[in-house]
Parts: C-alpha cells; structure tokens; sequence
C-alpha cells in the first residue's frame, strides 16, 4: 500500500507543479489589449487564391499601410480552423464563409462578418460535359467527391437532389479522378477546378449550389465579437482598406496575381487569370456598383441561418442572424445608408 | 465450513485485487478529468477551443446511436485490419524463423511497411483498391502488421539452446520442432504484439476512413470525426476520440482476455499485471 501512496503523492505533485505553471503565465487568451502600433494578421481559410485577391491587393498596393495598418496575411491550408486562431488571439482577422461564420457561433465563438466581397458562393458540384448530368435531378449513378461535413451536403439531402445512386467519398483537393474517367463528380468552386480539369483536357458543366437556393456570402473579413468592441478604429480601417483592395483587384489584378503566386507555389498565372474574371459577377451580381462591394444584408444571414438550423447544423437559441454579422463599419465605409440592418 | 470460508477468504482476495488494479487508472482517470474542467474555466476557454468535459459528455449522449454504429462499423474494419495482420505476420514470422535467407533478404523491406506514409499512399490505394471496406482493412493492416512480424519472429528464433538440442537428441523433424517448440514458445510474443497491434488497427481503420469515407451504410469513427471538425463540433468532435478511445481499449481487452482463455496454456508463464519487481 506504501507504494500507492507514493504514486498518489507523485500525481498531486504533478497536479500542483502542472497548476503553478499555469497561474505563472499571465497571456490569458482572454486578456489580448491591443498596444499603440499592432501588427494585424489575417488568417486565410486556404492557400492563396483569387477567392483571397482583395486582401493581397490591399497589402501589394500598400492600401492597408496607408491606412496605417501594418499587415501580414497568413496563408491556410486543410488543417487551419480560422475560429479557434480568432479566439486564441495568435490572428486579429480571418477569411471565412458566412455559414462558417453561423457554425462557429452555435460552438459559442463570437466571430462576426464584416464586409463579403463574393455576393455569391462560388460553390459547385463539378461533372463532366460528357456524362448525362446536366443539372441536380440529373446527378445519378455517379462517385461524388466530397467533403460530407459540410452543410451544402444535408442540405441536398433535404432537398432529394442526392440520390441513393450517388456513392459520397472524400474529397481530397485535385480533379484528378474526375479526368481519369467517367463516373466521377466533385465539389469545386466555379473559380477554380473547372480550369484545372479543362487544363487537362477534360471539359466539364459546374451545378451551381447559389442556384438552388445554398447561397452563403463568401470569403468574408471576419473577427470577434471582442476584438471588435476593443479595437473599433482598427476594424474601421481594415474595412475600408479590405473594400478599396477587392475593388483594385477586380480592375487590374496583375501585380496581386503575382504576389500571390509567390505565395502559393502550386498555383499557376493562368489559374489566378480565369480566377479573376469568374469572380467578377460573384462579386459583383445583377449590375452591382463597385462602391457597394462587401454589402450585407440581414435577409440573406436570416435565410442562411434558418437553412442551418433546419438541417440542425447550427442551435437556433445561439444562433441569432443580426450578430451574426456587423457592418456599421462597412456602411461607414461605404458612405452609404442601408436599410439592411435596422 | 473450513471450505465456506476458504471460499469467502476467496472471493474477497479477487474484490482486493480487483481493487487494487482497478483503482490507480480510476483514480488518474478522475484527475485528468478534473485537470481537463479546471484548464477550461482558468482560461476561460471557448468550446471551439477545448470543450469541457461535461460539454463532451453532452455531445456524446445527444449522439449516441451515432456514436455506437460509428464504433461498430470502425470495429469491424479494425478487427478484419487486426486479423488479417495477425494471419500475414504469423505466415511471414514462421517462414522467417524457418529460412535465414528469406530473412535476411526481405526482412529489411519489412521494416519499410513500420516508415510507409499511409497518409501519401492513401489515395493510390483507393485508386486500385476502390472506396470500399476492403481499401480500409489494407490500410488497417498495413499499420498493425509490424508488430506481430517482429514479436513473432523474436519469439520463434528465440528458443533456449538446451530445448532445441534436447528435440535433436529425440531425433524430432525440422517441422516436429516448428509445431512443437518453437509455435508454443512465440505464443506470449505473438500475444505482446497483438496488444500493440489492436490500437494500431483501429487508429488504420479511422485513418482509413478519413479518405476512404463510408464503407458501410454507417458512418464510421474516422467520417464522423472529418464531419464534425469541418462544421466545427469540437465537442462532438472530442465525442468520437473518445469512442475511438473506448474502442482501441475494448479490442486491448478482448487480446488480454484471448491470453487468459484460448492461449492460456502458453502464455501462464507471461502475466504482466501482477509482474512486480
């Protein structure tokens, strides 16, 4: 018995040793005051593309620094989770989907939207030109390629346009299987994969998600409820300069474009060229002024999140569409009133 | 009544050693625990961040059923992964311990199945194996193999000197000695290595069916996790580590339990549990 009282004894020790260690330590995630001159990161949601262009555009044409933000853009990837980096304090801003935006609040983080510079989701279900799938009810008899968490996959369930046929395997970022042969679906974004498997010989129809009535904004500048209410002047500068960066961008990306590709090796000019022009009517839709790029509307996070809470992805109690976003400081940036949000 | 109360000394001796084993893992169990709430609430942590344990526990009993067939459907891929690694690692042991050239010669590549990289070959096994079951229980086999080729391998070419002269005196066939000597004496090897290779198995299986997804018309432990991290469940999410948890501890046991039962005879000699310098 002796011995078990040293083992107990060991482990309080390592208890205790383990807790003065953590009173130690005063950078509580918590506690993050901004000092005079902060250095502002934003998180990618992916590794660079066109869908993040504005952003770069922003820093390449020394927009955020004439504003007196000194900024560093960080690259994502498939193991970066934009929410957590918010909540830890180790990145100011993020990039993110508005129903990232409504997942991460019903997990109680705080992130806001603040401006969303695609109006549409660019996403798809990509198929070959040669298979007989030409719209959702035609999507039969085919391996669907992708990733099934998330909320675009129960929401087709929900509407029956994914049919017991249809075999649902990961997805694993590249067209590959889908040129190889026939049988083969996958999630793209109509920006993207659609070049890359044309690239290869390989023609192919996108079924647009946003045309079905799955529409959330995209890569919007994202930050918390906290980082916000501290820091108001910095999130008004962001946003402006982040406007005046995805404007440039759509008029002449070519500098951006090759900052970008320094940054994301895998990419190619031709890529980020079709990448741009695709992205023009998401940004822009239905003749949209360019001073009006990033706007929201309180209709549109209502929809969304009544389809989320309806797929029972997200708590309706948590959930509420008007925190769900804030652009005070967009409007503010925009010098324009909008009757979007009361 | 001498009996009656052997009996009764008895059944209090297992209580007392249940007691005494059962309790130290009990005991770190609720520590870490503790530790787990009281890191959350010092530092105030979002459950994006660190889920408490009591928010874990709620996913975990909102998703039971889930959870259940998950673990089910990972099961019966680990356990297909496990048996096919102890089958191929016997065959490739025996076959080692029975033609030194062999050994020499393949032994080396062997050691390349512990290094692989299921991770980057993945997909090419999809490619030639297809997004079935059969593709997870390769992958699972694959990561549990090494174990029980090695152990096994150590224990049929580890035999005392004396034992195999004492067979030759007896004038007993190369094979006389494989089934009589050397297969009896690597049972508590072959046992060593099937403890390590069960959590193996369904770590293979869950890794498995992060790229394979849905070989059943459950979701298993691996697509339930890629399903909850993307819509950022990170309690749910703590849920299936922990019915993967569970799930690695009930195939430990059911090995544990084979050595006290089916191979009993071989492996008296090996307890580790009451092993106490």
């Amino acid at each position: 018995m002796k011995r078990y009282h040293r083992i107990l004894t060991g482990i309080g020790l390592l208890a205790l040793l383990i807790g003065c260690s953590a009173q130690k330590t005063d950078s509580s995630p918590t506690s993050k005051e901004a000092p005079a001159n902060p250095k502002i990161k934003i998180v990618l949601n992916w590794y660079p593309e066109a869908e993040h262009g504005g952003f770069y555009a922003a820093l390449v044409h020394g927009i955020y620094k004439s504003h007196g933000l000194d900024v560093e853009i960080v690259p994502g990837g498939k193991g970066v989770s934009v929410p957590p980096e918010l909540e830890l304090g180790r990145a100011q801003f993020g990039i993110g989907n508005a129903d990232d935006v409504l997942m991460a609040r019903s997990a109680d983080s705080s992130m806001v939207a603040l401006m969303a510079p695609l109006q549409n989701g660019p996403r798809c279900i990509m198929v070959r030109e040669d298979s007989q799938i030409t719209n959702f009810q035609t999507l039969k008899n085919v391996k669907l390629q992708i990733d099934s968490g998330r909320p675009y996959v129960p929401f087709l369930k929900s509407k029956s346009l994914l049919d017991p046929s249809v075999q649902i395997v990961p997805y694993y970022g590249t067209v590959a299987e889908l040129v190889a042969g026939p049988g083969v679906a996958q999630q793209a974004y109509s920006f993207s994969e659609p070049l890359l498997a044309e690239q290869q010989g390989v023609k192919v129809r996108s079924l647009m998600l946003s045309e079905i009535g799955y529409n959330p904004y995209a890569c919007c500048l994202v930050a918390t409820e906290e980082y916000v209410q501290k820091n108001p002047e910095v999130v008004q500068k962001m946003v402006k300069a982040s406007v005046e960066g995805w404007q440039r961008y759509l008029e002449s990306p070519q500098e951006t474009n090759a900052y970008i590709l320094k940054q994301n090796e895998k990419m190619t000019a031709e890529a980020l060229a079709y990448g741009v022009e695709k992205l023009k009517p998401l940004c822009l839709p239905d003749g949209l002024a360019a001073d009006r790029m990033g706007q929201m509307t309180l209709s549109r996070w209502q929809t969304l999140r009544d389809q989320l809470v309806s797929l029972e992805l997200i708590d309706g109690a948590k959930v509420v569409a008007e925190r769900c976003f804030n652009d005070r400081f967009l409007q503010r940036a925009l010098e324009v009133e909008t009757t979007a949000k009361p | 009544m001498r009996d009656l109360r052997r009996a009764d000394n008895g059944s209090s001796l297992f209580a007392n050693r249940w007691i005494v084993s059962a309790l130290p893992p009990i005991l770190v169990f609720l520590l870490m625990v503790c530790l787990w709430q009281w890191t959350v609430e010092f530092w105030k942590l979002k459950p994006i961040v660190l889920p408490s344990p009591a928010a874990v526990w709620k996913a975990a009993t909102e998703k039971e059923s889930v959870l259940i067939k998950g673990m089910l459907a990972t099961g019966a891929a680990a356990g297909l992964g496990l048996v096919s690694s102890v089958v191929i690692g016997s065959i490739l042991a025996i076959l080692f311990s029975q033609f030194r050239w062999l050994r020499l010669s393949i032994y080396p590549y062997v050691i390349f199945l512990q290094t692989v990289p299921i991770v980057a070959i993945a997909p090419l096994l999809i490619i030639w194996s297809g997004n079935n079951l059969r593709t997870i229980v390769i992958i699972a086999t694959i990561i549990s193999v090494f174990p029980i080729i090695a152990n096994v391998t150590a224990g049929l070419l580890a035999i005392d000197r004396n034992w195999i002269d004492l067979f030759r005196m007896h004038g007993a066939s190369r094979w006389q000695s494989l089934a009589k000597l050397r297969i009896p004496a690597a049972i508590p090897h072959l046992l060593v290595g099937m403890r390590i290779s069960s959590g193996l198995a369904v770590i293979g299986a869950i890794i498995g069916e992060f790229f394979v997804g849905n070989a059943t018309s459950y979701d298993g432990l691996g697509s339930l996790m890629t399903q909850w991290q993307s819509q950022q469940r990170t309690a749910h999410l703590f849920a299936a580590l922990v019915a993967s948890t569970l799930l690695g501890i009930a195939f430990f046991l059911i090995v544990h339990l084979l050595g006290r039962t089916v191979f009993r005879r071989w492996t008296m000699a090996v307890d580790l549990e009451s092993y106490d310098p």
